[in-house]
């Protein structure tokens, strides 16, 4: 008896001693944190005066809804998302498909060189892409050889309708890959048979890509989808190396928005209503999870066996 | 006969044009990616060998005279303090690296193989909730709290948040594997007399050992590239990392292409280095990393 509660005891140190450096550095640098720029994004924190510090409850969120800047960061972010969804992803699975069935040689070339952009630091990529687009870069001297006109202008980068779309280009080279490698893994689980029983049946390729594949691997795009759309709110360090959100705002995401605000142009309410625009961002992240999770459950597509995530 | 004849040549034709189209489709495809992922590395490697006047003239064309001052310039400590950003970038990446496999190790030790399932349950979806949270959430509060605390621009207050950071996937990632290893092995070594820190170290370790190699290359990774918070939480050149030194010096020089394109190279190389050498543990690592549920 005496030595079961001594052995409980023992376990029970232990057990302690080995959550508590994670649990500690975990609650102290991310759990509190969180909750505490929750409740300040509901303040007005002046920094020069503390304490005034007052509940204002759901104002600075009023006065981000009417800042024109927020919706013109928001319709970049949607922008930067459907890129995500509608670029990325189908174009992922597309190129795992084709290696999957064997399209191509030189299958692990092709691999590294889709993948390879992601394990270089986004900072260095952003910088590398902006020498390209710039008006005085690579692009334009590219345009004037290619279109014998030393006055030819390279300006889409900077133009008001068109400056997000180098983004989105540089987007999908750089994000694509790991998809790709996501999607190639789950083909490799789903197995040969059922394409091969399609074939016998005189499908196309084309054919059961989209009545086979696509459906097999619905769970897996669900949580893809999840990810992009939550990197896509999230991401900062691509745009801001290639654009800082210029020029004129012109690429602003909330990102940059909420980092600019809180950090950049010395607001007196910068950090209350900073967090009320990061507190923004993880909300509309939760949200869409909800929302996608939601879709996945009603909209049953046909699925066969296998090709289920894990 | 003759119907049933053409038919089937019609079918095979049918057959062959399906597979050609699908081939010059694939191959476009994915040369294409290759070109956007090649030329532009070759061009920066070039152009980083060639003298400032000649990338003025003419920014396409290999260097005429290809020269080594401008990584020269890049790494000379009288000018830059490159080198000083990749000894923080080491000494970041490290450190958080080790303590991430530590921590996360004895936390999955405790989840998984220690009684208290109920605290575990409890717990372990606290851990869960890290994965939702976006790093904006954390930029005022940490930045409030690292001043407050007086690391603001050390080491430490870089770390500190890359452990914090990094440990929720390490966490969930380490759980799962270990909650597939056997019981009977560690009930074995107890009932010869081993104790649980015994168990931990000399059994759990090394069976891990996969687990491990996989929380090791996503933490290298993730804290090698981070931009923010180093841009953020410091403020000077001794806590600076190799990303956000880069990024300044791009900002300070911004027409001294050769030496900018210089600093880029030097922070790509070591990237490309690591992915040549472990591509296969790294792509498993990330594709691994991302399905979390």
């Amino acid at each position: 008896m005496k030595t079961v509660l001594k052995k409980k005891v023992n376990n029970l140190i232990i057990y302690i001693l080995m959550l508590t450096p994670g649990l500690l550095c975990y609650l102290a640098v991310i759990a509190f944190p969180v909750v505490f720029s929750f409740v300040l994004g509901f303040t007005h924190y002046d920094l020069f005066h503390p304490e005034d510090t007052k509940f204002v409850g759901l104002g600075n969120y009023f006065t981000m809804f009417a800042d024109p800047l927020f919706w013109r960061a928001l319709s970049n972010n949607v922008f930067v998302i459907l890129v995500s969804v509608f670029g990325q992803i189908p174009l992922g699975t597309i190129m795992a498909y084709i290696l999957f069935r064997k399209m191509v040689r030189f299958r692990g070339f092709f691999q590294s060189m889709v993948f390879l952009p992601i394990t270089i630091s986004t900072i260095v990529v952003g910088i590398l892409w902006k020498h390209i687009f710039s008006p005085h870069g690579l692009g334009a001297f590219l345009l004037k050889q290619l279109t014998h006109n030393p006055d030819a202008m390279f300006t889409f980068a900077v133009e008001p309708q068109t400056a997000m779309l180098p983004i989105g280009f540089v987007l999908i080279w750089l994000y694509t890959g790991f998809y790709m490698l996501v999607i190639l893994a789950n083909l490799q689980k789903l197995g040969d048979e059922i394409i091969e029983a399609a074939q016998i049946d005189g499908a196309t390729e084309f054919q059961i890509f989209l009545r086979i594949i696509v459906p097999n691997l619905s769970g897996v795009i669900k949580v893809l989808s999840i990810l992009a759309i939550a990197g896509s709110l999230k991401g900062f360090d691509l745009i801001w190396a290639m654009t800082g959100g210029g020029p004129a705002n012109y690429t602003m995401v909330l990102p940059i928005y909420m980092y600019k605000y809180a950090f950049y142009t010395h607001h007196t309410d910068a950090y209350s209503f900073g967090s009320a625009i990061a507190t923004f961002i993880v909300a509309v992240c939760i949200a869409i999870i909800v929302v996608v999770e939601f879709i996945g459950k009603t909209v049953k597509l046909p699925r066969r066996a296998g090709g289920k995530l894990k | 006969m003759s119907i049933g004849k053409s038919k089937s040549i019609l079918n095979l034709m049918g057959k062959m044009s399906d597979r050609i189209l699908s081939k010059i489709f694939s191959y476009t495809v994915f040369l294409l990616f290759t070109v956007f992922t090649i030329f532009p590395l070759v061009w920066l490697f070039y152009s980083s060998l060639k003298p400032k006047a000649e990338y003025l003239m003419d920014q396409l064309a290999l260097p005429k005279a290809w020269t080594i001052t401008n990584f020269v310039d890049a790494l000379s400590v009288e000018k830059t303090n490159l080198v000083l950003f990749m000894g923080n970038s080491v000494i970041y990446t490290f450190s958080s690296t080790l303590l991430v496999i530590l921590f996360a190790m004895m936390a999955s030790f405790a989840f998984s193989k220690l009684p208290f399932k109920k605290t575990s349950a409890v717990f372990y979806s606290l851990f869960g909730l890290g994965l939702l949270i976006t790093v904006q959430a954390l930029l005022i509060p940490l930045f409030l709290f690292l001043r407050t605390v007086g690391l603001y621009d050390t080491h430490a207050g870089i770390i500190l948040p890359y452990v914090a950071i990094n440990l929720p996937l390490a966490v969930f990632l380490g759980t799962t594997y270990m909650r597939e290893l056997p019981d009977s092995m560690i009930e074995a070594a107890e009932m010869d007399g081993a104790g649980k820190w015994l168990v931990f170290l000399r059994i759990i370790f090394p069976m891990c050992e996969p687990v491990i190699v996989t929380m090791g290359i996503m933490t290298v990774l993730a804290c090698w590239n981070e931009f923010l918070f180093v841009f953020i939480f410091t403020a000077s050149d001794a806590t600076r990392s190799l990303p956000v030194g880069i990024y300044s010096f791009s900002g300070e020089t911004a027409t001294e292409y050769g030496v900018q394109f210089a600093a880029l190279v030097i922070g790509i190389v070591p990237m490309i280095i690591t992915y040549a050498l472990f591509h296969k543990r790294i792509t498993y690592g990330m594709v691994a990393g991302a399905i979390k549920g």
